[in-house]
């Protein structure tokens, strides 16, 4: 008898499980009467079982999926009410952004004929997706809305733009800069040259390590960095530059040797936190930690993160922003990386239209402004800060280079971005012959 | 004559009624294991983007998973990964579960609890734990307590240096494995009947000999199946090796999982991808058949 009631039990569990399984795939349907109306969440680790089938909700609502906001980000949950409430007709959505899955993401649901509607992806890496045809161009929009065009930042939508049109919509911008522990400097007597050259990097490093002090804390994905801005910068000008992006010139060629030697370099004479070649497996919470309990004075941070870090150093100690060093022989060379944060449309969306309003919002003035306020640098004309390093945080904006030779081919991006400069320091010369075999590969494409 | 007719009825029936049982099996392990399956031998014949036609390239991409040396490399790491932690987590497991039916006992118990509890942790848990232990400067635990006792010479980038970082990964994915050969050996050892116990007693056979001619010998088929298991999953290890070195640096403890991953959803060469997968599923074949071959023998009833 006990048996038969554990059984009936466990049965009931069972059904019950089931029930409520199947209650949680709602495609983000108002069902419950707890539930926001119009909205659901779902995590972005799902492959893309937010996405929808039906073209619209019962209610007759219009459904857009999208996965627009990182958690991470100060603006997320503010701007995601923000749609919300500027939407109100739209059955809304949201599956959580995640950076690691987020390609894989949208392949995965691509490939089953799923649409996420909007989805945040860095503008400059849309190359990734040149050929998938998953994008859908927006250069047709952009053009027909004067308002929408006229409000972004020179050069901004250029950073979206591939051989296929326009394809992602930028929303931030955000380059490298070094933050510096100046209390540091002042007491060993060192001074600070406000745009430094590689030399004066190197002098000041010297200087640091004398005092007895490390000079700069990189997190492991952060490394690259250093390599990626010296081949930016390592040409006589834009024209060989742009020749070098596109995969014209060799990665043996003896300025991009000499610009990757000038980076082994400073990791052999131990400036980099913890010192050694070791130090580009530095994690962040190692890096960051080291920066603000003073064991190295200057630190690799994006803009983005500048006041996050300064509010974790508090009153401990004074921090200046300085520039990245240049490898540049010019002025005109001095650019940057730069990432730009921003939004791509899925090219099987079933609503293309309402997607597009929803991306104007998110890209206007509004969301804009409400983005800046909590420390966003964003590429817009319109919006005004009251924050007064602001302007000192975007002060280099105008250096981002739009394009990089990470953007040949996606392993040419792999090898770069995760391998380097570790695999230079590690293996010399051979990193850079497994380099131009991938650009080799990448062209003959 | 008719009561055969009838009991040959009957057995057809229970063979139908057997296939009937079979189907909703047989339907999931198609659609999960055997479509896929197949699905990726031809798509390794192919070059397929993830969307589009699959275009026909013969074995252009095992020609290029040969001949790539991040590609080869990748394979051989998870290689030394598997076989390196599978001896591991044999020996350690094996050596555990003898020494638990040695004490048996409540303290047998709270022990089997305690060196099982590795494998009921998440790897990205363990991943993260022994990234800290294992980290380069003095922060890292094992380089504290190395500096601590005096011996500040072993201090070492245990997951930055080419001749450390396999071992680490590999040693970590034995240690956590060994929960479950000790589980499964230590069963093994309950179900030897207790009068061959008491037989090599009488015989005055000490227990090092117990476990030396009658207990190892006893439990091999447990032992083989155990060697398989582990062997599968320390080839695919990706979780342990994308949080402690996420395959670096400079590709060092890349492995073939996190290569087949980044290859098809990074690089959209998913044909590319799938050889890979099925050169490494040949590759757990012939490990498996020659750990099995190694401990061969006879198999005792009792």
């Amino acid at each position: 008898m006990k048996k038969k009631i554990i059984s009936l039990l466990l049965c009931g569990a069972m059904l019950a499980g089931c029930l409520a399984g199947c209650g949680g795939t709602g495609n983000g349907q108002p069902g419950d009467a707890g539930e926001a109306a119009g909205t659901a969440e779902s995590t972005g680790g799902e492959t893309a079982d937010g996405a929808k089938e039906e073209s619209s909700s019962p209610a007759g609502k219009i459904e857009l999926t999208l996965m627009i906001t990182n958690e991470t980000d100060p603006w997320a949950e503010p701007v995601k009410e923000m749609v919300q409430a500027k939407f109100p007709d739209y059955s809304l959505t949201f599956k959580n952004w995640d950076e690691p899955t987020v390609e894989q993401t949208v392949k995965t649901a691509f490939a089953a004929n799923q649409a996420i509607d909007v989805v945040m992806y860095w503008p400059t890496y849309m190359k990734k997706f040149e050929g998938t045809g998953i994008p859908m161009e927006l250069t047709p929009y952009v053009e027909a809305d004067a308002e929408w065009r006229g409000g972004f930042t020179e050069g901004a939508l250029e950073v979206g733009t591939t051989n296929e049109g326009l394809l992602s919509i930028p929303n931030s911008t955000n380059y490298p800069v070094l933050q510096i522990n100046t209390d540091i400097l002042d007491e060993a007597g060192i001074e600070l040259k406000d745009n430094m050259s590689w030399e004066d990097f190197m002098e000041l490093c010297g200087k640091i390590k004398d005092y007895g002090k490390t000079p700069v804390a990189v997190q492991k994905d952060w490394a690259a960095w250093f390599v990626r801005n010296a081949f930016l910068q390592c040409w006589d000008n834009r024209e060989e530059l742009d020749r070098f992006i596109a995969g014209e010139i060799s990665f043996k060629d003896e300025r991009v040797v000499k610009a990757i030697d000038n980076i082994a370099n400073m990791y052999n004479s131990d400036y980099v936190y913890p010192g050694g070649k070791e130090a580009v497996m530095t994690s962040a919470d190692d890096a960051q930690a080291a920066f603000i309990n003073g064991d190295a004075v200057m630190f690799c941070n994006v803009v983005a993160n500048c006041q996050a870090v300064s509010a974790e150093v508090g009153d401990k100690f004074s921090i200046g922003v300085s520039s990245w060093p240049s490898m540049a022989a010019t002025e005109d060379m001095n650019v940057l990386l730069g990432s730009a944060g921003g939004f791509m449309i899925m090219s099987n969306t079933k609503h293309p239209d309402e997607a597009v309003e929803v991306l104007k919002y998110l890209t206007g003035k509004e969301v804009f402004q409400t983005m800046a306020d909590l420390g966003s640098i964003v590429p817009s004309t319109e919006v005004t800060s009251s924050d007064e390093n602001y302007q000192l945080y975007s002060r280099d904006s105008n250096k981002v280079y739009p394009d990089e030779v990470i953007n040949l081919s996606s392993e040419i991006f792999d090898n770069m971005v995760y391998n380097q400069p570790s695999n230079y320091l590690y293996n010399g010369e051979a990193a850079l012959d497994e380099l131009d075999a991938l650009r080799e590969a990448a062209i003959s494409q | 004559m008719k009561g055969k007719t009838g009991k040959r009825n009957i057995n057809t029936k229970i063979i139908i009624m057997g296939f009937v049982f079979m189907i909703p099996a047989f339907i999931v392990i198609s659609v999960t294991i055997l479509v896929p399956l197949f699905w990726n031998l031809y798509l390794s014949f192919c070059d397929w983007k993830g969307s589009g036609s699959a275009i026909f390239v013969g074995l252009e991409n095992y020609a290029k998973s040969f001949s790539t040396a991040a590609t080869r490399g990748a394979i051989l790491h998870s290689v030394f990964i598997g076989i390196i932690s599978t001896l591991i987590s044999v020996v350690l497991g094996v050596f555990l579960a003898l020494a638990l039916f040695r004490i048996r006992g409540r303290l047998s118990g709270v022990a089997r609890v305690i060196f099982y509890s590795p494998t009921m942790m998440p790897m990205t848990v363990l991943g993260l734990l022994f990234t800290f232990i294992f980290a380069a400067s003095d922060k890292g635990l094992l380089n504290a307590i190395l500096a601590v006792i005096g011996l500040e010479s072993l201090e070492h980038a245990w997951l930055a240096d080419k001749s450390t970082v396999l071992l680490v990964i590999a040693i970590i994915q034995g240690w956590r494995s060994s929960g479950t050969i000790m589980m499964l050996s230590y069963t093994g050892m309950l179900n030897i009947p207790d009068s061959l116990f008491e037989s090599a007693e009488l015989e005055g056979c000490n227990y090092i000999k117990k476990v030396r001619y009658m207990i190892l010998p006893l439990i091999k088929p447990t032992i083989r199946l155990a060697l398989s298991m582990t062997l599968v999953w320390a080839f695919k290890t990706y979780d342990l090796v994308w949080t402690m070195t996420q395959g670096g640096p400079a590709n060092m403890s890349m492995t073939a999982p996190i290569m087949m991953i980044r290859t098809g959803f990074s690089y959209n060469q998913y044909g590319y991808a799938a050889a890979i997968g099925m050169i490494s599923t040949v590759l757990i074949g012939i490990c498996i058949l020659f750990g099995r071959a190694i401990l061969r023998g006879e198999s005792y009833e009792y």
